[in-house]
């Protein structure tokens, strides 16, 4: 019939609300917008079917939200590596200074190649459903990804600081 | 960097009324830029039970014999915000009592946690304290009443309450 | 090095904060319906209260009804965050013991 709001955010909480801090780098932005789209998703409680229904309905408000909220901060790229809002999770694997710096690059791409790049690589979607969610042509998420792809390997390669 | 969590949990079986004053830690949080602040009494946790709905026989069994759940969480700007002297109401409160220190690690980074219960007979439990202590965050979750320390631990199954580290007189479930 | 799994371990998901879910609850929380008492309302329709009286007290206990029932879901909802709470301390908790544990080890 319906679903558990309150399950559904235990499920789905670090999923929204790490989308808006990858993609903004603003923790208490990220924590704020995320909160926001629960609340809305709450509102909208008696259209949504199933607990999969639910993850699909969040990933979607959070992507579409979150590039709404950049073009409202009109967001610059990052600029090298500076203090950037520490993780919060403990004994992650790889090079943590490669991450951090991946992290910054990619927020350094324009707010729908972002928004791909996460949707692909922290949440495993496929190109198809990345289209799907964001309204957009396969064709067009393919060609993001293969630039952002392109754009982050030079950038590394280079060693390359943005100023 | 500061850590100061404090995770409160107490609850004894007719004994083990909740009877800390959590007014007693308002200087935990004076600093504070956020906090979380839950307090269920025994009505408010009957009323609860009720909105639980089919998949909430954990949770139903736990809540059962409880006679409070209180929490209070602060978050600070910067560490240095909180000091562990403001602790030490709740830590002498649990030392006064008949409470078990069965979790009491630190580390290297300071971080900290420590856990108290009641221990009782038949794999129970007269209350649960718990105190997590970081640079920028206190925690003190305070359960009072009679709980199954399976059922806590059934927990970790249907809303991700993890297994408890091993308590005395219980057996570990599976998930 | 292989760019895209790195991507996928740096852009892995970062845990929402403790008190999140307890948030979000707290914002599902209506506020009850004001009921204003009989002798505030406007004189015209204070004349006609007798009339109105029978009709009154169904309303009456509906509402109540109502808001026990918004009491009794902000209620389960700070329970849940509660809980949510507590597991999130609990498995830190094990993990700092875990580490430490190795450490000596």
């Amino acid at each position: 019939m319906g679903i558990d709001f309150t399950r559904t955010v235990l499920e789905n909480q670090s999923l929204v609300f790490s989308l808006a801090l990858r993609f903004l780098r603003d923790r208490a932005g990220a924590e704020e917008l995320a909160q926001d789209v629960f609340l809305q998703l709450y509102r909208k409680l008696d259209e949504i079917e199933t607990p999969v229904h639910a993850t699909w309905w969040l990933r979607r408000a959070i992507s579409h939200r979150c590039i709404d909220e950049a073009r409202k901060r009109k967001l610059r790229p990052r600029i090298g590596l500076d203090a950037v809002p520490e993780p919060a999770v403990e004994n992650r694997s790889g090079d943590p200074l490669l991450n951090e710096r991946l992290r910054v690059l990619v927020e350094g791409l324009p707010a729908n190649a972002r928004m791909v790049v996460l949707l692909r690589y922290q949440e495993d979607l496929d190109p198809t459903e990345i289209a799907e969610l964001l309204d957009m042509p396969i064709s067009t998420v393919k060609s993001h990804l293969h630039r952002s792809l392109t754009a982050l390997r030079e950038k590394l390669e280079k060693k390359e600081v943005c100023r | 960097m500061k850590r100061a969590l404090i995770l409160m949990a107490a609850a004894i079986p007719a004994l083990a009324q909740q009877n800390f004053d959590f007014k007693l830690l308002d200087k935990l949080g004076a600093n504070a830029k956020g906090s979380t602040n839950i307090t269920l009494n025994a009505n408010m946790l009957k009323l609860a039970a009720s909105f639980i709905g089919d998949g909430g026989d954990s949770i139903k069994s736990l809540i059962r014999g409880l006679t409070g759940v209180y929490v209070r969480t602060y978050e600070f700007d910067r560490p240095g915000q909180y000091v562990e002297a403001d602790l030490e109401p709740l830590r002498a409160y649990l030392r006064s009592g008949q409470w078990s220190k069965i979790v009491d690690v630190r580390e290297a980074s300071k971080e900290a946690s420590e856990i108290y219960v009641q221990a009782l007979p038949n794999d129970r439990l007269g209350g649960l304290v718990v105190i997590s202590a970081e640079a920028r965050e206190v925690s003190v979750i305070f359960i009072s009443g009679v709980m199954n320390a399976s059922d806590v631990a059934k927990l970790s199954g249907n809303l991700g309450i993890p297994d408890l580290p091993d308590l005395p007189n219980t057996k570990k479930s599976g998930k | 090095m292989n760019l895209e799994n790195e991507l996928r371990d740096a852009l892995r998901r970062e845990p929402a904060p403790v008190d999140f879910t307890a948030k979000v609850l707290a914002g599902t929380v209506v506020s009850p319906i004001r009921v204003l008492p009989w002798w505030r309302r406007p004189a015209a329709l204070a004349l006609a209260a007798g009339l109105i009286l029978g009709a009154m007290i169904p309303t009456a206990i509906f509402e109540y009804h109502q808001r026990e029932e918004r009491r009794a879901l902000a209620a389960r909802n700070q329970l849940m965050a509660a809980l949510a709470i507590t597991r999130t301390r609990l498995q830190q908790a094990k993990a700092r013991i875990h580490r430490q544990t190795r450490h000596t080890l």
